[in-house]
C-alpha cells in the first residue's frame, strides 16, 4: 500500500484542480472576514472601534466560531466534485486496471483512495480554520478561541466532514461513470441542507415534551387563579392561551424524523454552527454569545406552534427553563463525534464490500 | 506450480453474470515462454477470460494459477480493451505513474521503454492527442514496466493501420525473443495471429474447444495435391494403380491425391500415357481453416 498511496499523492499534487481547492478553502473565510468589515464599515457606515468597544469577550467568541466553522457548510459540495472527478477518472481514462493487474488488493486500492481523500479534507478544513483565523487576526475582529475549546468543536465539525467523504468515496469507486458520481454527490449535499433544517426541528425529546405541557398546566392554572381585578389582566385577558397536547408534538413526523436526528448527524448544523446572519451582531436586541448549550425550544416558539393554535402561556425566559429545554453542548460533542465515527465506519465497510467483488471493465 | 515449466494454468473457470453464463469450466495452460494465441468469435468469451486472467473481474467458480517463484508487483502486464493510461498526461507522465504504481523508481528504463515501442519524441503532447496506434504503444509500454514474466494483449492490434500492425508484431515477438516474455494475445486477425503465436486456444460459446501447438495445427490436416486434368476420373484409377491415394470425389471434377508422397516418376509416367494435367497446387491447412473446422462457419480464402 505505501507504493499506492503515493501514487496517490503525487497524482493529487500533479493536479490543478487541487490548488484551486486549497485556495478556496483558504479564502472563503478571509472574504467572510473582509465582507463583514467591508458592510459594516461602506454599507452601515459603522464605526468598527465604537462596535468593538460594546462587544465583550463572549461576543468575540462568538465571532471567531462563526468565522471558522462554516467549513461544514462549505466544503462538502466542493470535496464531493473532487472525489467524483477525481477518482472517477481512474475509471474513466482505466487506469484503475492497471492498479489491479500490478497485484494491488482491491483493499490497498479502496483504502489508499480512501487515505487520501480524507487527508483533502483534513487539509482543506484546516486551511479554512486557518484562513478564519489569520483574517480575523488582521482584521479591527479579535481571536478568542474560548481556551482551545472552539478547537475541538472544530475538530468534531471535520469528523462530521469525513462522513460525506467517506460516503463520496465509497459512491465514486463503485460506480463507473463519473457524471452520475458528480451529480449524486452534488445532489445529496444540496439536499442535506434542507433535509438537516427540518430534521433538526424534531430534536426535542418525548420527555421534553411532557415537561414543556407540565409547565404550561402550571402557568395557566397561575394565570386563571389570578384576580380579574389585578394589574395583569389587562394583559392576559386578550389572549386564548390553550395547554397544548402531547399528539400535537409527538406525532407521525417526529417518530421518522427524531429517530433520523438521533442517528444521523443531520442536526449538527443546528446544534453547533451559528447562525448566518452577521449583521445581526449589531441589531438592537443585542450581540450575540457565544453559545455554551442549544435550546430546543424552536417547537413552542415557532410558527408552526402558532398554526396549531398553541400561542405557549410561557415567555420566552419561562420556556428556557423548562427541564430539558437546554442542552450543554459539551455534552453534544461525544455524541456527534461518535456518529460520525460509526457513519465513516458504515461507508466504508458497504463501499469496499461491493468494492471487493466489483467487476471492473 | 509443481511444473516450472507452466506459467498460467486455469482449472475448471466459470463466469456467470447473474444468471447468464458466460464461460464453461475453461481448463487452459500457458508455458513459459511461449506466446499463447487465444482466437474466437465475437462474444465467445475471449475477453471475458483475460479479465480473470488479470485480476479485474473475479471468477464465479474454478482457480488460477501462476507459476512465479515469489510474487511481485507487475510480474503481470496487460492490455485489455483498451489502453490504460492517463489522456491528460503525457507518455513519459504516463509511464511514471506506472512505475510508481508498481513500486519502482522511474530510470533510465523509462527512455529505453519509450524508445522500444517508438513513443521516445512525443514530448509534452497528451495522451489525448495521440493516434489509436500510439495509444496502443503506449498501452504496451505502460504493460512492459517492470519487465513482466508474463504479458496479456486483448486485441492489441484492433483499429490500426498495416504499419502500425506490423510494428506491433514485431514489438511483441521482440519482446518474446529478447526479454523472454509470456505472451497470451487474443486478436479477430487469424493471419497475424498466425505470425505470432506458438501455441492456441480455441474459445466457442464460453468453453475452451481445442488447444493445439502452432506445428500441430500445420500438420493437423493430410497434406492434399490438386491435380486438374480433362480426363480426371480415369487419371485418378491410374494413380492408384501406381499406389497413390487418390480420387475425384472429394473435388469433383478435378483428381485429389492424399498424404505427403513424392510423385514425380508417376507423373512422368502419366504423361506418356497421354494425361494432360492443366495445373497442380498444394492445398495447406492454416489456423482459419483450423478455427472453421472447430467453431464452424464459413472461410473466406
Amino acid at each position: 500500500m505505501p507504493e499506492l498511496l503515493k501514487f496517490e499523492y503525487k497524482r493529487i499534487l500533479s493536479s490543478k484542480i487541487i490548488w484551486f481547492m486549497l485556495a478556496y478553502a483558504f479564502l472563503c473565510p478571509v472574504v467572510a472576514v473582509v465582507s463583514l468589515a467591508a458592510v459594516l464599515d461602506i454599507i452601515l457606515d459603522v464605526d468598527i472601534k465604537e462596535l468593538l468597544d460594546e462587544l465583550n469577550a463572549s461576543n468575540f467568541k462568538y465571532f471567531t466560531w462563526m468565522i471558522i466553522s462554516y467549513f461544514y457548510v462549505r466544503l462538502p459540495l466542493v470535496l464531493g466534485l473532487f472525489s467524483g472527478l477525481f477518482i472517477g477518472r481512474d475509471y474513466s481514462d482505466g487506469f484503475i486496471r492497471n492498479k489491479i493487474t500490478a497485484g494491488h488488493s482491491r483493499a490497498q486500492i479502496y483504502f489508499s483512495t480512501l487515505i487520501t481523500q480524507l487527508t483533502i479534507n483534513v487539509v482543506m478544513a484546516v486551511l479554512y480554520i486557518l484562513g478564519g483565523l489569520i483574517a480575523l487576526a488582521c482584521s479591527p475582529f479579535e481571536v478568542n478561541l474560548n481556551n482551545g475549546e472552539m478547537l475541538l468543536r472544530a475538530f468534531t465539525l471535520m469528523l462530521a466532514l469525513a462522513v460525506f467523504t467517506t460516503m463520496f468515496t465509497a459512491i465514486a469507486l463503485n460506480i463507473k461513470a463519473k457524471a452520475l458520481v458528480v451529480v449524486i454527490s452534488a445532489l445529496f449535499v444540496m439536499a442535506s441542507g434542507p433535509v438537516s433544517g427540518v430534521i433538526g426541528n424534531y430534536a426535542y425529546s418525548s420527555n421534553l415534551i411532557d415537561n414543556y405541557i407540565e409547565a404550561c398546566e402550571e402557568k395557566v392554572e397561575e394565570i386563571e387563579a389570578m384576580s380579574f381585578d389585578t394589574e395583569y389582566d389587562y394583559y392576559y385577558y386578550d389572549y386564548d392561551y390553550v395547554v397544548p397536547e402531547r399528539k400535537d408534538y409527538i406525532n407521525f413526523a417526529w417518530y421518522v424524523m427524531h429517530p433520523l436526528y438521533l442517528v444521523t448527524n443531520a442536526g449538527i448544523e443546528a446544534d453547533l454552527i451559528p447562525s448566518t446572519s452577521t449583521v445581526s451582531l449589531i441589531t438592537e436586541e443585542g450581540l450575540f454569545e457565544y453559545p455554551a448549550k442549544v435550546s430546543r425550544s424552536s417547537f413552542a416558539t415557532s410558527i408552526f406552534a402558532m398554526f396549531s393554535g398553541n400561542n405557549s402561556p410561557l415567555d420566552y425566559s419561562e420556556i428556557e427553563d423548562v427541564k430539558g429545554m437546554q442542552v450543554r453542548i459539551s455534552s453534544l460533542i461525544p455524541v456527534y463525534m461518535i456518529k460520525s465515527v460509526i457513519w465513516c465506519a458504515v461507508f466504508t465497510g458497504a463501499g469496499y464490500i461491493l468494492f471487493r467483488k466489483k467487476n471492473i471493465n | 506450480m509443481e511444473d516450472s515449466s507452466i506459467m498460467f494454468k486455469a482449472t475448471g473457470i466459470s463466469k456467470s453474470y447473474g444468471k447468464k453464463k458466460v464461460l464453461s469450466d475453461i481448463n487452459l495452460t500457458v508455458k513459459r515462454g511461449e506466446i499463447y494465441g487465444l482466437v474466437g468469435k465475437n462474444g465467445a468469451g475471449k475477453t471475458t477470460l483475460m479479465r480473470i486472467m488479470t485480476g479485474l473481474q473475479p471468477a464465479t467458480e474454478g482457480t488460477i494459477e501462476y507459476g512465479f517463484e515469489k510474487r511481485r508487483y507487475g510480474d503481470v502486464g496487460s492490455l485489455v480493451e483498451t489502453p490504460s493510461i492517463y489522456l491528460n498526461k503525457t507518455a513519459r507522465e504516463n509511464l511514471e505513474f506506472q512505475y510508481m504504481n508498481l513500486g519502482l523508481k522511474p530510470d533510465s528504463s523509462l527512455d529505453e521503454t519509450l524508445r522500444f515501442v517508438g513513443l521516445d519524441n512525443t514530448g509534452k503532447k497528451k495522451a489525448g492527442k495521440f493516434s489509436l496506434g500510439m495509444r496502443q504503444r503506449l498501452g504496451i509500454a505502460m504493460a512492459i514496466v517492470g519487465n513482466p514474466e508474463m504479458l496479456i494483449l486483448d486485441e492489441p492490434i484492433n483499429g490500426l493501420d498495416p504499419q502500425g500492425i506490423i510494428n506491433i508484431r514485431d514489438l511483441i515477438l521482440r519482446l518474446n525473443q529478447q526479454k523472454n516474455m509470456t505472451v497470451v494475445i487474443s486478436s479477430h486477425i487469424l493471419s497475424e495471429l498466425s505470425k505470432l503465436a506458438t501455441s492456441f486456444g480455441f474459445i466457442d460459446g464460453g468453453r475452451i474447444v481445442k488447444e493445439a501447438t502452432a506445428y500441430e495445427i500445420e500438420h493437423a490436416n493430410e497434406k492434399q495435391i490438386l491435380l486438374e486434368c480433362d480426363r480426371a476420373f480415369d487419371l485418378a484409377a491410374f494413380l492408384v494403380s501406381k499406389g497413390l491415394n487418390a480420387e475425384t470425389d472429394t473435388n469433383p471434377g478435378k483428381v485429389t491425391i492424399h498424404g505427403e508422397v513424392d510423385f514425380t516418376d508417376v507423373l512422368i509416367e502419366a504423361k506418356a500415357q497421354g494425361f494432360v494435367i492443366k495445373d497442380i497446387h498444394n492445398i495447406e491447412t492454416d489456423l482459419e481453416d483450423y478455427f472453421v473446422s472447430l467453431v464452424g462457419g464459413e472461410t473466406h480464402a
